[in-house]
Order: C-alpha cells, then sequence, then structure tokens
C-alpha cells in the first residue's frame, strides 16, 4: 500500500479528532476537578464510550484475535470472563461515586489512602501503577507503529507511527482534560466498533460464505479449535492465569476505576454500565471471529500477534478497509494511552505528591499537565528502545495491578481492614508479581496472576488481623455508605 | 428498601453471579471439552455471558436517584 494512503488516512482521523477535542474545551470550567473528572458530570452515552475505548485497546484486533489464530475458542472464553467481571461495576460503581462525590476523591489510590488513613498507601499503589501502566502504554505505542510499517510494506518506519500516537495522545488529554479524552474516546470507539464489524461482514462474506461456511470451515478444518483446551494454548492453568487477573480488571485498573468518578449521576452511570456491557459483547464476538477467519483464509503463520496485520496486508482485504482496519485500530491503542496517561498524572499529583497544592489546587493542575508530557516521553524512550523488558512488565500490568484488589474490597466491606494490612499486601503483591514474572517460575503449574492474586489476599488479610483498624474513618465511611445504600437501593 | 431486604438481595446475586462465573470455568472444561461443534463450548460462553450482562443490568435497576 502506497505510503501516501496510509498518511491521508491518518490526517483525516486527526482532524476530526482535533475538531471534537476542540469542542470539548468549549464550556469547560476550571480546577482539578473539571479537569481530571470533567466535574462528575458526564452523561451516561459519553461514559459509557469513553470507558469502552479506555478498557478495550489495540489488544482486541490484534491480541485476541491472535489468541484465537492460536489457541481457539478459549480466547472467547477468557475474553467474555473478563466482560462478566464488569459486573463488580455494579456493586462497585456506585460505592466510588457516592465516596468520591462526599469525600472528593480524584484518585481511586486517594480514595484508599483516606478510608485507611493512611497515606503512604496511595503512594505505594500509584508507584505500583506507573510501573506497571508506563510499559503498558509503551506496548500501544509500539502497536501503533508495527501497524503503520506493516501496512506500507515497510517504507514508512516503526518511529514515526509511535510518535504520531504519542502527540495525539498528548494533545487530546492536554487540551481539555478528561473532557476532551472522554469525547475523543467516544468518537474512537465508534470508529472501533463500525470498522471492526463491516471488516469482518466483508471477509465473511465475500471469502469464507457466510457465519455458516465459516463454522462449518472451522469445524471440518480445525474441530479442536471450537473446545477447549483444543490445540493447546488453553489448557486449564493457563486458561485460569489469564483469567483471573482479567476478571478484576474493572477495579484493579486505575485508568478504569477512575471513570466511576465521572458520571453525572445514578443514572448515567446505569447508561454507562448499559453501553459497555453491549459495546464489548460485540466487540469481544467480533475480535474472535476476525482470528477464526484469518486461520481459514492465512493458516500457518509463526507468530499469532501477526494474525491481525497479515490478513489486513492480504489481497483478501480491499485497500481502503485495510487503511479504515488501521485507523479503527490505531483509535483502539490512543484512547487506552491518553486516559492512561491522564490517570497516572492525577496519581502523581494526589498520591505521589500530595502536599503540593493550593487551595485552588492550581499547582496540582499545572503540574499535573507536565507530567502528562514527561510520562507521554517516558513512555516514547521505551517504545523506541523496543526491549524486551517493556513487554514483560507489560504483559505483568493485569497482573501487578491486582495488588490493590484486596485493599479496594477490604475499603468497603471490612471495616476491620488495616493500613499495615493494605500497605503490605501491595508491597508483597507486587514484588511476586515482578519476581514471578520474571523469573518464568510457575509453582505448582499457576500463572503469576494466581499466586499474585492469594499471595496479596493472605497477606492483607493476615497483617489486618493482627494490627490496629482506622476505626473511626472505617466508622465514617462504611457509615456514609450504608446509609446511601439503604437510601438509594444499591445491592 | 430496609437494610434487610437489601442485604438479602445482595447476597442472592453475588451467589447467583459467583455460580454463574464457576461454570463459565467448569462447563467448558469437564463437560464440553469432546464437543467439537460451535454448539458446544462457544455457543455456551455466549450464553454465560448474556447471562452476565442481564444479570449486572438487573441489579442496576433496583437503584433509584433518591
Amino acid at each position: 500500500m502506497p505510503n501516501s494512503y496510509v498518511y491521508i488516512a491518518i490526517f483525516i482521523y486527526i482532524i476530526i479528532g482535533s475538531i471534537v477535542a476542540y469542542f470539548a474545551r468549549k464550556g469547560m470550567k476550571k480546577g482539578l476537578i473539571e479537569y481530571f473528572l470533567s466535574g462528575r458530570s458526564t452523561g451516561g452515552f459519553v461514559a459509557a464510550l469513553s470507558y469502552s475505548a479506555t478498557t478495550y485497546s489495540a489488544f482486541m484486533m490484534v491480541g485476541l484475535a491472535g489468541f484465537t489464530y492460536s489457541g481457539g475458542v478459549g480466547a472467547l472464553g477468557f475474553e467474555l470472563i473478563y466482560l462478566a467481571g464488569l459486573s463488580l461495576v455494579a456493586f462497585f460503581g456506585p460505592r466510588f461515586w457516592l465516596v468520591g462525590k462526599e469525600f472528593g476523591y480524584v484518585s481511586p489510590y486517594e480514595m484508599l489512602g483516606d478510608r485507611y488513613n493512611n497515606q503512604w498507601i496511595a503512594v505505594a499503589a500509584a508507584v505500583t501503577a506507573c510501573v506497571f501502566l508506563i510499559p503498558y502504554l509503551a506496548v500501544q505505542l509500539m502497536g501503533v507503529g508495527y501497524l503503520m510499517t506493516g501496512l506500507s510494506g515497510g517504507s514508512i518506519p516503526f518511529m514515526v507511527g509511535v510518535i504520531i500516537a504519542a502527540f495525539l495522545a498528548i494533545a487530546w488529554a492536554l487540551i481539555a482534560g478528561m473532557r476532551s479524552v472522554t469525547w475523543t474516546d467516544s468518537l474512537q470507539s465508534l470508529i472501533m466498533i463500525v470498522v471492526s464489524i463491516i471488516i469482518l461482514f466483508f471477509i465473511i462474506y465475500k471469502h469464507l460464505g457466510g457465519f455458516v461456511g465459516l463454522f462449518g470451515s472451522i469445524k471440518s478444518d480445525y474441530p479442536n479449535f471450537l473446545t477447549v483446551p483444543g490445540p493447546g494454548f488453553f489448557n486449564f492453568k493457563a486458561f485460569l492465569g489469564l483469567t483471573l487477573p482479567w476478571f478484576f480488571f474493572s477495579i484493579s485498573n486505575p485508568q478504569v476505576s477512575q471513570r466511576l468518578f465521572i458520571p453525572r449521576s445514578l443514572k448515567a452511570m446505569k447508561t454507562m454500565i448499559k453501553g459497555f456491557l453491549t459495546f464489548g459483547f460485540i466487540y469481544t464476538i467480533v475480535s474472535v471471529l476476525w482470528g477464526f477467519s484469518t486461520k481459514l483464509l492465512i493458516p500457518g503463520l509463526e507468530q499469532a500477534d501477526m494474525a491481525t496485520p497479515t490478513l489486513l496486508g492480504s489481497e483478501y482485504v480491499p485497500t481502503v478497509l485495510g487503511l479504515i482496519a488501521m485507523v479503527g485500530i490505531t483509535a483502539a491503542a490512543i484512547s487506552t494511552i491518553d486516559s492512561i496517561m491522564l490517570t497516572l498524572s492525577s496519581l502523581v499529583v494526589r498520591d505521589l505528591f500530595a502536599n503540593l497544592g493550593d487551595e485552588e489546587n492550581a499547582a496540582q493542575l499545572r503540574i499535573g499537565k507536565i507530567v502528562i508530557i514527561v510520562i507521554a516521553l517516558i513512555g516514547l524512550v521505551f517504545a523506541s528502545q523496543q526491549l524486551d523488558l517493556i513487554a514483560t512488565l507489560s504483559v505483568a500490568s493485569s497482573v501487578g495491578l491486582l495488588v490493590v484488589v484486596p485493599s479496594i474490597f477490604g475499603a468497603f466491606f471490612w471495616k476491620k481492614a488495616t493500613a499495615a494490612g493494605s500497605i503490605s499486601s501491595i508491597i508483597i503483591g507486587s514484588i511476586t508479581a515482578i519476581y514471578l514474572q520474571f523469573s518464568g517460575l510457575k509453582p505448582l503449574g499457576h500463572w503469576p496472576g494466581v499466586w499474585t492474586l492469594f499471595v496479596t489476599i493472605l497477606v492483607f488479610i493476615l497483617v489486618s488481623l493482627f494490627t490496629e483498624p482506622p476505626q473511626e474513618k472505617a466508622e465514617e465511611f462504611v457509615g456514609y455508605l450504608d446509609k446511601k445504600l439503604e437510601e438509594k437501593n444499591i445491592l | 428498601m430496609d437494610k434487610n431486604k437489601l442485604d438479602k438481595l445482595r447476597k442472592r446475586w453475588v451467589i447467583f453471579l459467583i455460580i454463574l462465573v464457576l461454570s463459565a470455568y467448569i462447563v467448558p472444561y469437564m463437560f464440553l471439552n469432546h464437543i467439537e461443534k460451535a454448539s458446544g463450548a462457544f455457543l455456551y460462553w455466549i450464553i454465560f455471558a448474556l447471562i452476565a450482562i442481564f444479570t449486572t443490568i438487573k441489579i442496576t435497576n433496583y437503584w433509584r436517584e433518591e
């Protein structure tokens, strides 16, 4: 495909996205809450699309399609168990939202620090998030680089895509903070879903004889791809190791849990939940069917991750659709990157350097904007190095972020949970996650996610049992919630 | 809604969701591992996800603004 086509497609996407970001800026008020949380006044529809765009990254159309290509239907189970994990939002969503408004939290870790009456918890959790999420962000940047190189047949250098992605993410995060992020996210989520559906239907009806033909061919050519463990990748322990961290994604990952603070009302949160569940269900099935289709059309690829790029560059996909797909995948990457940057920036100013602010929080906001650029630059440098270390940390991110899960459960449901329990579980859990991920050890055959969760829960409970809980704060926090939950019929 | 009723409902739905999620591991790996058709694990996980989605929506439908 000629370079000019790729550049024109990206250019159109940049223009439309920037217009949306610019309009988001209009009507934006001043202040930190406005910048990081869009004033806690996001409508349900935008919140739903933004949540979807943030939680679903370039992983779906590339990684999940690749999982299906190499491991069969297990990939569907894996991603749908993640989707079922979003049911946690029905319990945690309104709780985050209520205490966020009442106690003025901006970051989810600020909430933990306050609830356990110990700022160091917020610091530890924020450091953990930076360690795991910056590499994750770098890998998303690399994804855009590889995609543009692949589609141009190698003539667009890798770093061009990386720099374009980083620049866009910075711009769309800086223009109006969470407001421009959620608005551009909404646009991008629509691009992601429409593009993936169009291409799927095109491929299936043009080349595979419709859905009946697709499943018929899979059944006759690769029958074990319709079972688990199937071709072998999804043996039970691998499946458990992959799904367990992802089941808790909605509360473990700050860039999505922070979004529980932004809806303008409970009704908006309800719309948000319905919206992202519907989006996720469709997007998952489409990505998996994309993987199956590639298996039938282009079998024998050595690297499963190359399934999607190879399909898009093949004779089965017309140039225009290939370009549109590139924009769809780029949108999926950038909508995740800018959200992570914005969230990490809020963690840095609210949790790492909590004592910076003056009354108006203007100092925090100024620093927050600088932090966004610094995080993007670190991501850029990481991406340019293409190190194995970065890839490993990125894979470990869903595991590493699990370490806050027991503390979050404890904050809402266990008054006897203590600060010592929380902080020790976060630190020991993170060390466990990093050690297992880098050593490649799988004690008793279980994956790092299983052990990290086990160790973190154990430490959290044991240490809490032997230390003193912050009784007054626990009463205030849980007491306030109990009253409100009863008033509002929240389960 | 009073606290007891709310607690009861909460417990019921949480238990239901736990069983549902466990089934997403147990059923495909123990009972559908020899069915090499789209009507096996593929269909089961789709139904599982739809039930999870409707359960989640059902839970949010109890909410009221004030």
